[in-house]
């Protein structure tokens, strides 16, 4: 699953610890998911999507979108 | 003091007295009784280092490092790294004793072929249980 965290976060100007503060995980999280070798749970993707004033579906991106 | 200190301090007296029990008993009880008393004593001896260790580190952090830390356990990639890590050592455990058996029944070890046997039913029975009360849970 890609995610448009890293692009959001950079176009609001927001740090990978600032994102990691607000979503209460650690910044290797923060890394891992940007990476796409970790795919957050539906609560933490809920927070994330919530942090940014979207929905889930706008900053992840699921494979049958996709295809 | 927390009271977590308070049982490793005195979980270390314990380790301390049961290796000084097996030290000055030796002679007196039997071999197997005196290596169960220092093998009790060391395995206690290093869970309560590493608490009281622990503790020390601890109480040393400031705030902030010590929010940090609670959010890493509280980090759910941390926790699916530590679910996944305990069921591959699970697995890592289960071949090991495998081995261990068929290595006791080759050397016809009869009283540990038979400790790895229930060790090993015990291992997949506790597995068998976790299961059961994970799936009840979820």
């Amino acid at each position: 699953m890609e995610n448009r965290i890293a692009a959001l976060r950079k176009e609001r100007r927001i740090s990978q610890a600032e994102l990691a503060d607000a979503v209460d995980v650690t910044r290797q999280t923060i890394i891992s998911l940007e990476n796409g070798r970790y795919n957050a749970s539906l609560l933490l993707a809920h927070r994330i999507a919530a942090y940014f004033g979207l929905t889930i579906e706008d900053v992840f991106l699921f494979e049958e979108e996709r295809t | 003091m927390k009271k977590k200190t308070i049982f490793a301090a005195l979980g270390l007296v314990l380790a301390v007295g049961l290796g000084l029990a097996a030290f000055f008993l030796d002679g007196r009880i039997s071999d197997a009784a005196g290596g169960a008393l220092f093998g009790l004593g060391g395995a206690l001896l290093g869970i309560c280092v590493t608490a009281l260790i622990g503790d020390r580190i601890e109480s040393r952090m400031t705030p902030e490092e010590r929010r940090e830390l609670e959010r890493g356990e509280r980090d759910e990639r941390n926790a699916a790294i530590r679910d996944r890590a305990a069921l591959k050592s699970w697995y890592w455990t289960l071949y090991l004793l495998w081995g261990l058996f068929f290595l006791t029944l080759i050397l016809e070890r009869g009283p540990f072929f038979a400790l790895v046997t229930v060790t090993i039913v015990l291992h997949c029975v506790f597995y068998l249980i976790n299961l059961g009360r994970v799936a009840r849970e979820m």
